[in-house]
C-alpha cells in the first residue's frame, strides 16, 4: 500500500470506529460466512453446517422477466400461491431444523465416542506395554 | 481446408457462443469451410450450430481434411471422442476458456463441483492428442503449459465491441438518470450471481462505503444465477446489513437494459476470485465506466494497467480505492480514458486476425 492510501485506509478505519464503531467487523464477518473454503466433503460438521443454511426455505421468488407480462404473471402467481407457499414452507424449514437438531446430536455423540475410543486405546496401548514389562521380567527372573 | 468448431452448449448471450460464433465469421472470412457443433443447441440458435451426434454418426475423416476446434469450459462427453478422432490422425486445436476450480462449488453445488473436476480431469487427458492450446488469458495459458499442453497461445475472447454502442432502453435509462439525481454514487457489477464471482464481498464492500462515504449510494448486482442456495444466503446477507434497497439483484435483464444500466454507473466494481477472461471488465471499460477489481486468475490480464487493481479485497479497502476514484475527477476521467484504449486492444479487428493467424500457423505445423 502506498503512503497516501495508507493514510486514507487509516482516517477511514478511525471514521468508522467514530460513526459506527463494530459495523466494519460486522460486515467483514458476514461476508466471510459467503467465502469458498477449502473442500470439506466428508467433513460431518461442515455437512451440518449446510443442512443449517439449507433449513430455511426462501419464499420471495424472483419474479424479473424480459416480458413485462411474463414480470406480471409471475407476481401474480406469487402473491395467489403466498399463503400455500408459506404453510409448507413453515413445515419444510422444522424439517430442516429437526434434522440439523439430530446431525448436530449424532456429531457429538459421535466426538464422545471417539474421544473414548482414544482413551480407550491408550489405556490398551499402556497395558500392552507393562505386560510386555512383566513378560520380559519374569523371563530374567 | 475444413475448421469445425465443438463445444458442450451454444446458447445465446453467452461469451463463449458469441466467440465460437465470431470465430467461425473469421474462419470463414479466411477461406476456410467451418462450422459449429454442440451438444445442446439454444432456441434461437438452431440455424447456427448442427447437433454433435450428427459428426459422432458421420465418424472421423481422413487425415488432413478437416481439424477440430474443441471449446473447454466444462465436462463433455465430446472430449473423449475428440481425443479418439485425433487418434485417427485429424488435427484437434483446444480453445481453453476456463474451468471454475471444484472448491468454489462444493459447499454450494456439490454436483457441479465433480463436473467440474471431470472437465479438468479431460483437458488433462487431451494434452497429448492436442496440436495448439489456445487460451483467452494468460492465465488460462499458463494452466495449459502446467497441463502439458506442448503448444500454446494467448488469444482473447472475440467480442464484438461495436454491440455496446447501439442506444440503452430509453425506459431504463431514464428511471436510472432519476435516480442518480437525487443524489448517491451508483455501482454496478455484471456476472452470474455464483459463488466464485463473490457479489457477498461487492455487497461487503458496498455496505461499508455507504455507511462511511455517502448514504444515498447504490449498488446493482446484474446476473441470474444457478446457485440458488448461495443467492439465498446473498440476500440473507443484504438483510442482515440492513442495505434496504439500496441493493438490486436484476435477472432477466435485455442487452438494451444492461446498456442502461453501464450509462448509468459511476465505477464498475469487480470483486471475482475466479474469471478465464471476465468480459464484464471489458465491457465496463469500452463503456466508460472505471473499473475497481481483485487483481485474481486472468482479470489482471484483461484489466491491464486500466484500472484500479487490489491485492486485497477487505470491505474497507474497497470502499476507501472506490471513494478514492470518485471523489477524483481528473483520476476518475484517466482511468475511463485509459479503460476506452485498453478496450480498443480487444477489438475484434485485432482479435479475429490474430486467433485465425494462430489456426493457420498449427495447421502449417
Amino acid at each position: 500500500m502506498s503512503p497516501a492510501r495508507d493514510e486514507r485506509w487509516r482516517a477511514a478505519a478511525a471514521k468508522a470506529e467514530q460513526l459506527a464503531p463494530g459495523y466494519v467487523d460486522r460486515v467483514r464477518l458476514a461476508a466471510a460466512r459467503l467465502a469458498a473454503g477449502p473442500d470439506r466433503r466428508g467433513d460431518l460438521r461442515a455437512s451440518l453446517a449446510t443442512v443449517e443454511e439449507t433449513a430455511r426455505v426462501d419464499l420471495d421468488a424472483p419474479t424479473l422477466s424480459r416480458l413485462a407480462a411474463g414480470r406480471g404473471l409471475k407476481e401474480a402467481v406469487k402473491r395467489l400461491t403466498r399463503w400455500y407457499l408459506r404453510y409448507v414452507g413453515d413445515q419444510v424449514t422444522a424439517f430442516g431444523q429437526a434434522v440439523a437438531t439430530f446431525g448436530r446430536e449424532v456429531a457429538d455423540r459421535t466426538d464422545e465416542l471417539a474421544d473414548q475410543q482414544a482413551a480407550t486405546a491408550a489405556k490398551l496401548a499402556a497395558l500392552e506395554a507393562r505386560v510386555g514389562q512383566l513378560e520380559k521380567e519374569l523371563k530374567r527372573s | 481446408m475444413r475448421v469445425d468448431q465443438y463445444l458442450p452448449s451454444i446458447v445465446p448471450h453467452d461469451a463463449i457462443s458469441n466467440h465460437t460464433l465470431q470465430l467461425r465469421k473469421a474462419l470463414r472470412a479466411a477461406g476456410y469451410q467451418s462450422d459449429i457443433y454442440a451438444e445442446a443447441i439454444g432456441g434461437p440458435l438452431r440455424r447456427e450450430a448442427r447437433p454433435w451426434a450428427e459428426a459422432k454418426a458421420a465418424g472421423a475423416r481422413p487425415a488432413g481434411e478437416r481439424a477440430v476446434i474443441y471449446h473447454a469450459s466444462t465436462d463433455s462427453d465430446m472430449a473423449g471422442w475428440l481425443a479418439s478422432i485425433a487418434a485417427g490422425g485429424e488435427v484437434l486445436l483446444a480453445d481453453y476458456h476456463n474451468i471454475t476450480p471444484a472448491s468454489f462449488f462444493a459447499r454450494w453445488l456439490p454436483d457441479v463441483a465433480r463436473h467440474m473436476e471431470v472437465a479438468r480431469e479431460q483437458l488433462a487427458e487431451l494434452a497429448p492428442a492436442v496440436r495448439l492450446g489456445m487460451a483467452d488469458s494468460r492465465y488460462n495459458e499458463e494452466e495449459l503449459i502446467e497441463l502439458g499442453y506442448r503448444r500454446t497461445a494467448t488469444c482473447p475472447l472475440l467480442v464484438d465491441l461495436s454491440e455496446y454502442h447501439q442506444a440503452p432502453d430509453h425506459r431504463a435509462l431514464a428511471r436510472l438518470r432519476r435516480a442518480r439525481d437525487r443524489g448517491g454514487a451508483r455501482w454496478l457489477f455484471v456476472g452470474r450471481l455464483s459463488p466464485n464471482k463473490c457479489q457477498h464481498d461487492v455487497i461487503a464492500a458496498f455496505a461499508v462505503y455507504r455507511r462511511l462515504f455517502d448514504p444515498k449510494a447504490h449498488l446493482t448486482l446484474v446476473g441470474g444465477g444457478t446457485a440458488p442456495r448461495y443467492i439465498t444466503a446473498v440476500r440473507q446477507m443484504m438483510a442482515d446489513l440492513e442495505l434496504g434497497d439500496s441493493v438490486e439483484l436484476l435477472d432477466g435483464v435485455g442487452f438494451p437494459v444492461l446498456l442502461a444500466q453501464f450509462a448509468a454507473a459511476d465505477v464498475f466494481v469487480c470483486l471475482s476470485e475466479h474469471e478465464g477472461f471476465c468480459v464484464p471488465v471489458l465491457e465496463a471499460m469500452e463503456l466508460g465506466v472505471p473499473v475497481v477489481a481483485y487483481a485474481a486468475a486472468a482479470v489482471p490480464d484483461t484489466v491491464g494497467d486500466a484500472g484500479v487493481l487490489l491485492a486485497d479485497k477487505d470491505p474497507l479497502t474497497v470502499a476507501v480505492e472506490v471513494d478514492g476514484v470518485l471523489g477524483d475527477e481528473s483520476r476518475r476521467l484517466a482511468l475511463i480514458a485509459a479503460g476506452r484504449a485498453r478496450a480498443a486492444s480487444f477489438s475484434l479487428e485485432r482479435t479475429a486476425p490474430a486467433q485465425v493467424a494462430a489456426v493457420a500457423s498449427a495447421l502449417a505445423a
